[in-house]
């Protein structure tokens, strides 16, 4: 890789032990992708990552760099883990971190946003995808370790999504089934990440879906699902995207490797892939993994549970966080949740049991493990599929199903 | 004794050698090895359906060899909490490794090689020796039996 004067005499140390520690991470990372160079990044989103056994391993090290001197070179909005650090916004203010929300690791952050061919890292394969896909600016999805060498350097290595030639289409999806919610793309997604599992390079293009059949949600609810089987964090959406506004600009020119038609059956497939034989649940989750409810879908459910109570039998959890959360708050929808028995996160489930368990507790899933429940409904994709290989049985319904099912005890009504 | 050499761009890492266990399917550590949740915690692969040829495997000390990782930036996490407590690999050989993958090698200095010809999905069998000399791109292997 080719250094300027300025980043050889950063990765010798002459900047402080903190750079020099980042740049040695970027240095080895673009060697290994035979990166030439390092690019300037724009901004940088960043999830804190944890570790089992010991949560709050990434304050940790930012502890240290911090103790070093060590500050943020660009704009950057961090998305702690739902519940995990964000009781360490001290540590960030040191580092001089522009905007810290509680977002889970999802695009719903307003204020610190990449634009078209910027060059940006992205922490999370949610916000990776969206920043990709949707706005056109380029990042690749790497470790949350590296998202900060990155950040602290104010650049990262030239490879993979970086370069645009590694940004064309190379498979494509016809889609002839309609889309009706942020449930039916949250299983479009993980139907594509499982088809093209194997190869974190392939990138996808849909074909058959109009702009004015979607909304930003559903487009958020895609990016949290369709890298979570697989690695696909870049997609063209022909007519959405900007680098495939037409079907023959996604593939420049070129043949599709392969194409896969996506009608009614394979949708349903996604929906018989996480399906029970119980009749009843052992918890109702609105958001789960790394997932959290759009506004409308906060909304939705008011609609539905307002002047209703959910079944005392089994838990009704919602994750809501940053804007929404705030919106919810001061609308009123919060309290009308509450009215009706839903909780809002995993804490208060806990509380309500007289239980105190630290760290992964705020984790749906990993809670569920604990607790011994096994029928779990989620209204996402993502999240059944992370908890689907732990000898739990993930349950997908439509946000309406949800509530019916909160609501009345029975799965099948 | 039949050794077979594999040669490739230099890599992550240093040297390692150990027992291998060959995967054709992408790996995620945190979908794949529930060992990480249990008490104590081990390196066991649960997920008997996205990763059957390792189902009931422990991951420790092994020679990884699989196409890439797979799923988001967890993967990387759960690796390195493992490794903290003795349980990672001692190298991992892979077709294209994934970048969340790539920085838990660099971070834990572990021998990590890609795009080794000729094919080691083809050629390194599960039980087989395996030397990974990263820093030189070269993978030595001695067939089991011999």
């Amino acid at each position: 890789m080719r250094l300027t004067d300025d980043e050889a005499r950063m990765l010798a140390g002459e900047y402080g032990e903190g750079y020099r520690r980042a740049m040695e991470i970027l240095v080895r990372l673009g060697e290994f992708y035979d990166a030439e160079r390092l690019v300037p990044i724009s901004m940088a989103y960043l999830v804190e990552g944890p570790s089992p056994g010991s949560p709050g391993q990434a304050t940790k090290w930012l502890e240290e760099v911090a103790d070093l001197g060590t500050t943020f070179k660009c704009p950057l909005s961090t998305a702690p883990l739902e519940g995990g650090t964000f009781t360490d916004y001290e540590v960030h203010k040191r580092l001089g971190t522009v905007f810290a929300e509680r977002g889970g690791g999802h695009p719903r952050n307003p204020f610190v946003l990449p634009v078209f061919g910027q060059h940006i890292t992205a922490g999370g394969t949610a916000v990776t995808h969206y920043c990709n896909s949707y706005i056109g600016a380029r990042s690749n999805t790497e470790d949350f370790l590296a998202q900060y060498s990155s950040a602290f350097v104010g650049k990262t290595p030239e490879y993979g999504y970086h370069l645009p030639e590694n940004r064309v289409g190379k498979t494509l999806f016809d889609i002839k089934v309609p889309l009706r919610d942020e449930t039916d793309w949250s299983a479009l997604g993980y139907y594509i990440s499982r088809k093209l599992a194997k190869n974190y390079w392939d990138v996808p293009v849909i074909n058959g879906i109009s702009p004015a059949d979607l909304t930003n949600d559903e487009l958020v609810a895609f990016s949290m699902s369709v890298p979570s089987y697989g690695a696909v964090v870049h997609t063209l959406l022909v007519g959405v995207s900007p680098e495939g506004r037409t079907l023959e600009q996604a593939f420049a020119g070129a043949k599709p490797k392969e194409t896969y038609v996506v009608g009614p059956d394979e949708l349903q497939s996604v929906f018989d892939t996480f399906s029970t034989s119980k009749s009843s649940p052992d918890m109702v989750c609105f958001g789960g993994f790394g997932v959290n409810l759009s506004i409308s879908a906060v909304y939705e459910m008011a609609r539905l549970l307002e002047g209703k109570k959910v079944c005392p039998d089994f838990p009704t959890v919602a994750m809501i966080d940053g804007t929404v959360r705030f919106v919810a708050d001061r609308t009123g929808i919060t309290d009308i949740l509450r009215k009706a028995g839903v909780k809002m996160g995993m804490p208060e489930v806990f509380e309500e049991k007289g239980l105190d368990i630290s760290g992964w507790s705020q984790n749906a899933v990993i809670s569920a493990k604990r607790m011994g429940w096994n029928t779990l409904v989620f209204a996402d994709a993502k999240s059944c599929h992370y908890i689907g290989n732990q000898d739990i049985e993930p349950v997908l319904k439509h946000i309406d199903e949800c509530v019916r099912i909160a609501i009345t005890g029975r799965i099948e009504g | 004794m039949k050794t077979i050499i594999l040669k490739g761009h230099k890599g992550i890492g240093g040297t390692a050698e150990g027992e291998a266990l060959v995967s054709q399917n992408a790996l995620s550590y945190i979908f794949d090895v529930g060992g990480i949740w249990e008490e104590p915690m081990s390196a066991k692969v649960t997920n008997k359906i996205e990763m059957p040829d390792w189902y009931g495997q422990d991951l420790a000390g092994k020679v990884l060899v699989f196409p890439t990782g797979r799923g988001g930036i967890f993967s990387s996490a759960m690796l390195m909490g493992l490794a903290k407590k003795g349980l990672g690999p001692k190298a991992m050989i892979n077709t294209k490794t994934h970048p969340v993958f790539a920085y838990a090698s660099i971070v834990l200095d572990l021998p990590t090689v890609d795009g080794l010809d000729p094919n080691p999905l083809e050629v390194i069998e599960t039980g087989d020796w395996v030397k990974v000399d990263a820093e030189n791109g070269i993978v030595e292997v001695t067939k089991k039996g011999d």
